[in-house]
């Protein structure tokens, strides 16, 4: 499943749960990333603690978590690390990535979301991408 | 001023692309301040070289193959649509593309392929199609005709608007749309009926993908699910995809048949029934309550949704809707036929059932639900009489009442899953028979509830983007199994939480008293109702601190000491954050005036245009007793709350209505946020829509605060028609008014509900849109009349939706304050 699809599902979700309350779609997605986050970094981690008890089952998620880590072999959980520091140090670079990486956004859509120019989410993703990629390297 | 990093950052993006090493060392000489430890960094910074596929995303299309992408038209779970350019034949076509990106599978992408596959051997006037299919780095995609027009589910969106529209189709509930209805059904049946022909089953008609053209033309589009019997079923993959609502009983499994081609012709009704109705079949929330209904209950008769539906119609649209597929048409080609015979003003080939027919259907439909309801009933009264006949143990007659409170209310997904899992294992400590039929009642029901986590699990395989939602479903009902039942069943496999928790709000919350001293404090809290603005039951969060998981929403949150009584607090918590909430319990229950008891009653709005709030008007809303202040909150009063309170600013136009003279005027230009401050340090609340409502209009909603239906002009305003004030402030100070100048009291002496100011309320704004009502949490409700009302004739109509935030203030908004209990 994409990214796109699982935020949209945790759209409906959230407008069944309270129908309505969630009209701001910028504010949505905003949202929808962290929770997109959360909800992967939950299941990696979880998965890790089952696969020590030998009792991995298949789950939607797993899906997702593949297609987001195997073609360049990384860890999400390390990116999500990486994110954390990038967070407390430069947030709107760091929900732009959120927004890219985990809820499947484009650069035009998260630059609506963040409500900054175009050719500045592009430098953001430049930059992000470098400074992670040397996060993770290390 | 900017931290390192976000300078490390301007550096990289003053360098970045920069080739030449002196013009690079200079820009970074000079973004870095000469720090020769930064520029390092950023050097570093700048050398790392990620592969591509390092964080995969969605990219930015510009062209794929010849043609050029313009903009997106569609968006769905299996890719996206594109209007293009296809320079070459110098025409525009549609283009759907599937992005290889995080998580797509190869059985995705074989899947999205087979649709031109499919397409290109259908040539019919009424199917979309295919130009061109092919592949572009990470981008599947094909190329189709562009229709121009919309869909005709947006077709019956815009039909079921009120205002201007734009549609394609005469206008609904005319001769003329039944007709064009008809025509284009039977079109689309035509279309269905040659890809039937070539072995090709569509399995996912719909509005959406019947295309209308400007002349309002259809043409049969997206057969991205559709199965081609020459290539057979995919491997690997059982998916049953479709659309829950057009989808036949047999296509959502709950009828245990193969699918076949009359799944189309089912699916074909629904589309009819809507088109008819402007309503679906079978309407839910969620898809498990879609399901449901499908399966419990046969679909309201189409006249008796829209009477003026041809009796023939409604034949045709049943018939094609049959719950077996051996009742249906058993052939697009007969459902066209007879809807040309519609058209033609023939006699149809179908009969309308009898109503002995209808009723064997009905029962047989509810047999499951009656039995079970039955079971329980004779159950209980068994269990009573037995109960009654021999002789028992305290123990086991308690237990039987027990039983008999919990499983007489037949719905038992209602009953508390912790009090149930209770009385589960008492039972099973007694061995008495008498008890039997109520350990007979849980067995059926946990059958039950393992039988719908099947079927969550099953129609969770329908479609990619149900899954997450099923999940989250299915961690519900395991939980709810596992509070009853435990984690003894094999079949039910304890799961992790994680994803339902994530989804919540993590609170935290203290009360402090005015000093900011932690106090002990007990604490409920009630979920504010999106739609009517009144609070539901209370949930006990127990003593401070409090630490809970909520469901995201708005709350109203009581604390309560032996010594202040009751506090009230509003708060909104979002999705997936942790807040962490102090609240100001107020010393005493401040202001001018006593608050006056407003006794409960049910408020009955009408339904009628000029009514604004959409979440309460047409229905009657329980409104608990409640304590009103009986005037405005004065500038006087507000004036005490900011001595209190130094640091909070001021409203906009403080410095002028500060005075001697003001002090008995009401405060205007608060915001709502002032408004609620306010109201918390005096001990109080603001009062919800329906509160204020049944105080200014009785649970009849009269027009007038007071008996009578006609404006007295006993209240402040209107000021336009007056010259002399200079300016909209000087006209405030020249037509508002001070308690004892007020007037328009209601029955119980609250004054000035219909004039002077309007007043800002707790609940939040219900916006209609064309689909659906929404609460729009950015807005509140300011209520009654105000000292520049152009038409004060009643309350109707100058209740507003209003901004909140610190630009919300106004000279025509004031506000009152409520309470939901006497002051202590």
């Amino acid at each position: 499943m994409q990214p796109t699809a699982l935020v949209n599902e945790a759209f409906l979700k959230l407008s069944n749960k309270s129908p309505g309350s969630w009209n701001d779609e910028h504010h949505f997605l905003r949202s929808a990333a962290v929770t997109m986050r959360s909800i992967l970094i939950d299941h990696k981690k979880a998965k890790t603690a089952l696969k020590r008890g030998g009792h991995a089952r298949h789950s939607p998620l797993d899906e997702t978590l593949k297609g987001l880590e195997s073609d360049w072999g990384g860890d999400i959980e390390a990116v999500h690390e990486a994110l954390l520091k990038l967070e407390a140090e430069d947030a709107v670079v760091a929900e732009y990535v959120n927004l890219r990486f985990f809820a499947g956004r484009t650069n035009l859509e998260a630059c609506a979301v963040l409500a900054i120019g175009e050719r500045t989410g592009g430098r953001y993703w430049k930059f992000a991408r470098a400074w992670l990629h040397q996060q993770l390297s290390r | 001023m900017k931290n390192r990093l976000q300078r490390v950052r301007s550096a990289f993006e003053a360098a970045f692309g920069v080739t030449d090493a002196d013009e690079r060392a200079r820009i970074l000489h000079q973004a870095c301040d000469g720090d020769a430890e930064m520029i390092a960094e950023v050097e570093a910074l700048l050398a790392q070289s990620p592969p591509p596929s390092f964080l995969p995303t969605a990219d930015d299309l510009e062209q794929l193959g010849e043609f050029e992408l313009l903009e997106v038209i569609d968006r769905g779970s299996m890719g996206v649509v594109w209007r293009a350019r296809q320079p070459s034949l110098d025409r525009e076509v549609a283009i759907k593309v599937l992005t290889v990106g995080p998580g797509l599978s190869a059985a995705m992408i074989e899947r999205f392929h087979r649709e031109p596959l499919a397409v290109a051997h259908l040539r019919h006037p009424h199917i979309v199609p295919v130009y061109a299919d092919g592949r572009d780095g990470a981008n599947h995609w094909f190329a189709m005709q562009l229709v121009d027009g919309h869909s005709f589910g947006t077709e019956l969106q815009q039909q079921a608007l009120s205002g201007p529209r734009r549609r394609l189709l005469p206008a609904f509930g005319s001769g003329q749309w039944f007709a064009a209805v008809a025509r284009l059904c039977a079109h689309a049946a035509d279309a269905i009926d040659a890809a039937h022909g070539q072995g090709i089953v569509h399995r996912d008609v719909k509005p959406q993908n019947l295309l209308l053209d400007q002349q309002g033309r259809v043409q049969v589009a997206d057969f991205g699910i559709a199965r081609d019997e020459r290539m057979g079923t995919l491997t690997g993959t059982d998916l049953t995809p479709g659309t829950l609502h057009y989808m036949s009983p047999e296509q959502a499994r709950i009828l245990q048949l193969p699918v076949d081609h009359r799944t189309d012709i089912y699916s074909l009704g629904v589309v009819l029934y809507e088109a008819l109705t402007l309503a679906r079949p079978f309407e839910g929330r969620t898809s498990y309550e879609v399901l449901e209904k499908i399966r419990r209950s046969p679909p309201k008769t189409v006249r008796s949704l829209n009477p003026r539906v041809p009796r023939d119609l409604e034949t045709i649209c049943m018939a094609a809707m049959s719950r077996s597929p051996t009742e249906r048409y058993q052939s697009a080609a007969e459902l066209r036929d007879d809807l040309q015979r519609f058209l033609d003003r023939e006699a149809i080939l179908r009969q309308p059932p009898s109503a002995i027919a209808r009723l064997v259907q009905l029962l047989a439909r509810r047999q499951r639900s009656l039995l079970t309801v039955g079971l329980v009933i004779i159950g209980v009264v068994v269990g009573a009489q037995i109960h009654r006949a021999s002789e028992h143990t305290r123990v086991v007659d308690e237990l039987s009442q027990r039983a008999e409170r919990v499983l007489h209310g037949t719905v038992l997904d209602r009953e508390d899953p912790s009090e149930m899992g209770g009385l589960w294992r008492d039972l099973n400590e007694q061995a008495d028979s008498s008890l039997k039929w109520a350990k007979d009642a849980f067995l059926a029901y946990r059958e039950e509830l393992l039988g719908r986590r099947v079927e969550i699990r099953q129609f969770a395989d329908f479609e990619e983007n149900e899954r997450v939602r099923a999940v989250l479903m299915q961690v519900e009902l395991d939980r709810r199994f596992l509070a009853i039942f435990g984690a003894g069943d094999s079949r039910m496999a304890a799961r992790a939480d994680s994803l339902h928790e994530a989804l919540q709000s993590r609170l935290e919350l203290r009360i402090v008293d005015e000093n900011g001293d932690p106090i002990a404090a007990d604490v409920q809290a009630r979920s504010i109702d999106w739609l009517t603005g009144v609070p539901g039951d209370a949930v006990p969060l127990g003593p401070t601190p409090v630490r809970a998981l909520l469901a995201p929403g708005m709350y109203r949150f009581e604390a309560r000491t032996e010594r202040h009584g009751l506090r009230e607090f509003v708060r909104t918590l979002s999705i997936a954050r942790q807040h962490s909430l102090q609240l100001a319990m107020a010393d005493a229950v401040r202001g001018d005036r006593p608050m006056v008891m407003i006794p409960g009653a049910t408020l009955t709005l009408p339904d009628n245009r000029f009514e604004r709030p959409h979440g309460l008007k047409g229905k009657a809303t329980a409104v608990p007793t409640f304590w009103l202040d009986p005037f405005e909150v004065t500038v006087g009063e507000y004036a005490e709350f900011l001595a209190a309170r130094p640091r909070r600013k001021v409203p906009l136009k403080w410095p002028e209505l500060n005075r001697t003279q003001y002090l008995g005027r009401p405060v205007v230009t608060v915001t709502w946020e002032d408004a609620v401050a306010y109201a918390e340090w005096a001990g109080k609340r603001l009062p919800t829509l329906a509160e204020w409502f049944l105080a200014a209009r009785g649970p009849d909603a009269r027009l007038f605060p007071y008996e009578g239906n006609d404006y007295r002009g006993n209240t402040r305003g209107p000021a336009l028609a007056d010259p002399s004030s200079a300016t909209l402030f000087q006209a405030f100070l020249d037509h508002s008014c001070n308690y004892e100048e007020g007037g328009g009291d209601t029955v119980h002496g609250i004054r000035e509900m219909l004039g002077n100011v309007c007043e800002w309320l707790e609940s939040p704004v219900v916006v209609k849109t064309n689909v659906a009502l929404l609460s729009s949490h950015h807005q509140r409700y300011a209520a009654g009349s105000t000292w520049l009302a152009e038409h004060k004739e009643s309350l109707l109509g100058n209740t507003t939706d209003r901004d909140i935030g610190p630009t919300g203030a106004w000279l025509t908004i004031g506000f009152r304050c409520a309470r939901s209990e006497p002051p202590k």
